[in-house]
């Protein structure tokens, strides 16, 4: 239940349950975590909780479940897709009851190529018949194996199958015994076989690594905190937040002191003291960098750096160390726009369906600084950045919340 | 309006990260009784944090079971002692508990609880061995808020299971050792990215991305697509002959950046190869398989929402050509002023589409034409096409979070194809937090059989079951909202055509998202699997 997002109104109470839970998640609480997967046995007809003995532990936030029987051994494994990492997650059957299994792989002549709709019922001697369905979707956001799969108790003999074709007369097979199987609508079943594919096969030559920054697709104006400093001139400026006892911190000073960064200027700042002597400002600093995620960190990791243009506009966030290349490179990049910063400002490569361009809106970052509580830094950012906020539609109901602000605070 | 229920948990959630725990309660101490102190009615916090101390209290009770150091007070209880005796002989590292209060009933001077307990150990034969059981206990709380036990009742309903072998193996890292690009991206979860790509490109803290296996290459192995939220590509995975995978060349074109929620392998031409259908806010993505090599991208077949959810195939009108169904959870409607979002009945919902296939690539919007706009404005997270009634064509269930489900049968009408809503007149409407769909004939008497995926919640159930948690007036609203703790439901189906709720012993699937039947021991009789765990955060206060 995604509750997040909900739209639930407000609560009687007057509080906002959905926002309030947003915000627990964003800062890391859990919510029904930790939790092992279940599994019930069907014991001819009525289930029994057997997940303690199924392996099934992983806790990482389970979500799909594909069945497919992956190595053709008789039995269903399993993926399973995961909200946390690793996202997803591969369980082969141990086949416990040790019975047999017989795959079916369908394809329909006078109805749909796939033969989505047919319908298997399989019939063992003395036995009660077993159905199959080949669907497309189900579950939780899951496509499993168009492959049907029957299990088979060792003793079971197969005495026939009826395929039910959709919109079709059924097609009835005897004499089939456990193994994987190809039909073709109105044919006879074929030992299903894999064939080697022409795809070169091979890892990827240029395997993508991720590098921990992100080049920004929105461009945020911060005059109003950050003064271009006059010996950056019109070099991009980079400001560099370390503290004391980091290693990397420290290793990252000694390489810029023995080969300064070409193209930017270097901004060191200490956040021990920062927070000394100017807190608000660590603040701003902590506010900027929450405000383009949906997440929050309640600690800024260290060192973390911020890569500023020659218009005083945020262009990129470094975490830890940062490559010199990689910097050089975000520099000579520093005015790309449209399409190619959208590609930029992702870890991997893709394509998009969509054409959206996306631009940054200040007046969003100036909500933050006020629910945060900062209203002279919230005053000081749009008298700086007047001119491109006041083209937003929402700026007058911007103005009239801080004018709310300011008078609540000067009347307790 | 009412008080809601994510109001409640959300009550329970902050005083889990408050509650400060207590000293072990004394269960070998003597049964002297307690002087009690009378108080008003507690408060719902106040009973969660009741729920909290006690649950701890438990927990060492419960270790002291599997280590075999019961309680004096315990020795004499056959019951226990003979649970206690079959950890005997299992290694103490291997020995795990877990328990739950679900019910919590204050009385004048006493709490009355009920708890789940489970556990697991490995034998010294090797043997897997896990206990389920829950039990009763009385509680009273003295001057200085210090509880003290009163009685631990016999444990009920108790389950066994020992095995030899784990019924399966987490193969994971072998199968994608080889693969660098699931070191760099899949091996690290969502929170890693929430805070590395800006939440504009369609990602945030509550999004859920699915996942597809079908054969792209054409070698007869099953591939897999792993769908991944805005500024992380889609992954194609290829099954190598040695059953690890690989991920497919650049060039194949499958790598979307969009927030893909849904993907299916189909053979949508009809021309024996598996294209590619893809859920995203843009629409449904058509990509066409060129020759086992690469796709080509067919067009994409506009919606009028963006929350899109669930995504599936079928031949409704049976002619050969496949049809596809999206579907929304949060629509951008807005509500009438006069009605406000309703937990247990939302009809803000993003409206289901259904688009016709007609035959290369074309396709037609027939969600009105075909009669799915009945109803048509819920959080719909799943939808699965199956014969329910077994007349020849398939029929939709949807399972909708915040409401009731629906079962839209396929009827032929005037010679045109209709679907009449009918869950309640069937017995299948499981108004609840519904998330997933699956059908089988789990009984193999023939017909089919639904069950539907709804979180369980034990604070939920803790809550909505204390008396006065609504005004009296409101019974019908306390039951729906007990309902919605309540967790998964299976529905057997009768030879009328009507579904029955076959009971409790399939319900406690925790939160549960995909809940689906599969045959997964072999035996014949498809078993249930429950994929569970909402959000695990970093910090450990949970509900």
């Amino acid at each position: 239940m995604p509750l997040g997002n909900s739209g639930i109104g407000p609560g009687l109470d007057g509080s906002d349950p959905a926002r309030q839970l947003q915000e627990y998640v964003r800062r890391g609480a859990s919510f029904s975590g930790n939790e092992a997967h279940v599994v019930f046995n069907n014991e001819k007809g009525s289930f029994k909780n057997v997940s303690s003995i199924t392996g099934l532990d992983s806790k990482d936030d389970g979500r799909s479940v594909c069945f497919t029987d992956w190595d053709l051994d008789g039995d269903l494994d399993i993926w399973i897709s995961n909200r946390n990492g690793p996202q997803i997650r591969f369980f082969q059957n141990s086949n416990p009851s040790g019975g047999h299994g017989i795959n079916i792989h369908l394809s329909g002549k006078s109805c749909n190529k796939d033969a989505i709709g047919a319908r298997v019922i399989l019939k063992a001697r003395d036995k009660s018949p077993q159905t199959r369905t080949v669907t497309a979707g189900s579950g939780f956001l899951a496509q499993s194996s168009k492959n049907l799969h029957f299990g088979l108790a060792k003793e079971d003999v197969i005495e026939e199958m009826q395929i039910h074709w959709p919109g079709n007369k059924a097609q009835i097979i005897s004499n089939i015994v456990p193994g994987n199987y190809h039909i073709e609508q109105g044919s006879e079943p074929i030992e299903f076989k894999v064939r080697s594919n022409e795809i070169a096969k091979e890892p990827n030559p240029y395997p993508e690594t991720f590098n921990d920054r992100t080049f920004l697709s929105q461009r945020l104006p911060l005059t109003a905190f950050f003064g271009r400093p006059p010996e950056a001139k019109d070099k991009p400026f980079l400001i560099c937040l370390t503290v004391e006892d980091c290693q990397v911190c420290a290793a990252q000073k000694k390489e810029w002191k023995e080969s300064p960064p070409a193209g930017v200027h270097l901004q060191l700042i200490n956040q021990s003291k920062l927070a000394l002597t100017d807190p608000e400002k660590l603040q701003i600093i902590q506010l900027t960098y929450d405000h383009f995620f949906d997440i929050s960190e309640r600690n800024i990791p260290t060192p973390i750096s911020f890569l500023i243009d020659q218009k005083n506009r945020l262009c990129a966030i470094y975490r830890g160390h940062i490559d010199q290349d990689l910097l050089l490179e975000d520099c000579i990049n520093i005015n790309i726009n449209g399409s190619e910063l959208r590609s930029r400002s992702v870890p991997f490569s893709g394509q998009w369906t969509s054409k959206q361009i996306l631009s940054a809106r200040p007046l969003n970052f100036v909500e933050d600084l006020l629910d945060a509580g900062l209203l002279d830094p919230a005053a000081n950012y749009i008298n700086k950045e007047m001119n491109s906020l006041k083209e937003d539609e929402l700026f007058p109901m911007l103005l009239k919340r801080l004018e709310a602000l300011k008078s609540d605070r000067i009347t307790p | 309006m009412c008080l809601q229920l994510p109001v409640l948990l959300l009550a329970a959630l902050l005083l889990f990260s408050s509650c400060n725990k207590k000293e072990g309660t004394d269960f070998d101490g003597p049964k002297t009784k307690v002087r009690a102190v009378q108080s008003e009615k507690p408060t719902i916090k106040e009973s969660e944090q009741l729920a909290a101390q006690i649950e701890s209290e438990l927990i060492l009770f419960t270790q002291r079971i599997v280590s075999g150091n019961l309680p004096d007070s315990f020795s004499d209880n056959e019951n226990w002692s003979q649970l206690s005796n079959r950890f005997l002989n299992s290694s103490e590292q291997s020995r795990n508990v877990k328990v739950s209060v679900f019910e919590i009933r204050h009385e004048r001077s006493t709490i009355q609880t009920v708890a789940r307990m489970e556990m697991k150990a490995r034998l010294n034969n090797q043997n897997y061995f896990g206990l389920i059981t829950q039990f009763e206990s009385t509680w009273s709380k003295n001057e200085d808020g210090q509880l003290k036990v009163l009685k631990i009742g016999d444990p009920e309903q108790t389950v066994l299971n020992e095995s030899p072998v784990l019924w399966f193996r987490d193969e994971t890292d072998r199968l994608t050792a080889k693969e660098p690009t699931f070191a760099e991206h899949l091996s690290r979860g969502l929170d890693f990215w929430l805070k590395r790509i800006e939440s504009i490109h369609g990602i945030d803290a509550f999004i859920n991305n699915g996942m597809a296996l079908g054969d792209f290459d054409g070698d007869g192995r099953d591939d897999i697509y792993v769908c991944q939220p805005g500024g992380l590509p889609n992954r194609l995975f290829l099954h190598q002959a040695d059953n690890t995978i690989l991920e497919a060349p650049k060039k194949t074109g499958a790598n979307y950046l969009d927030h893909t929620s849904a993907a299916l392998f189909i053979d949508i031409d009809n021309d024996g190869d598996q294209d590619l259908t893809l859920a995203t806010p843009s629409g449904i993505v058509l990509l066409e398989n060129d020759k086992h090599q690469s796709f080509i991208r067919r067009g994409i077949l506009q919606t009028d929402e963006v929350d899109c959810h669930s995504l599936s195939a079928t031949d409704f009108d049976l002619d050969g050509n496949l049809d596809l169904l999206i579907t929304f959870a949060l629509g951008s409607r807005s509500l009438d002023n006069n009605s406000s979002f309703r937990f247990d009945d939302a009809r803000d919902g993003g409206s289901n589409q259904l688009f016709r296939g007609h035959g290369k690539w074309s396709f037609s919007e027939v969600t009105a034409l075909s009669g799915l706009s009945e109803g048509n404005d819920r959080h719909s997270l799943a939808a699965s096409w199956h014969d329910y009634d077994l007349d020849g064509d398939p029929d939709l269930y949807i399972a909708n979070d915040y409401g009731q489900n629906q079962l839209y049968r396929n009827d032929v009408r005037d010679g045109s194809r209709l679907f009449s809503e009918i869950a309640n007149e069937i017995g299948i409407e499981d108004r609840g937090a519904g998330m997933s769909v699956s059908w089988a004939d789990y009984n193999r008497d023939g017909l089919p059989d639904l069950y539907v995926g709804n979180m369980y919640s034990n604070a939920g159930k803790r809550i909505t079951g204390l008396s006065g948690f609504m005004p009296k007036n409101k019974e019908e609203l306390t039951k729906h909202y007990r309902r919605f703790a309540k967790g998964n439901t299976l529905f057997k189906q009768e030879k009328n055509g009507a579904f029955i709720d076959s009971g409790p012993a399939t319900t406690m699937g925790r939160w549960a998202w995909s809940s689906v039947f599969a045959d997964l021991n072999n035996d014949g009789w498809e078993d249930l699997i429950v994929a569970n765990g909402y959000i695990s955060g970093p910090r450990p206060d949970d509900l």
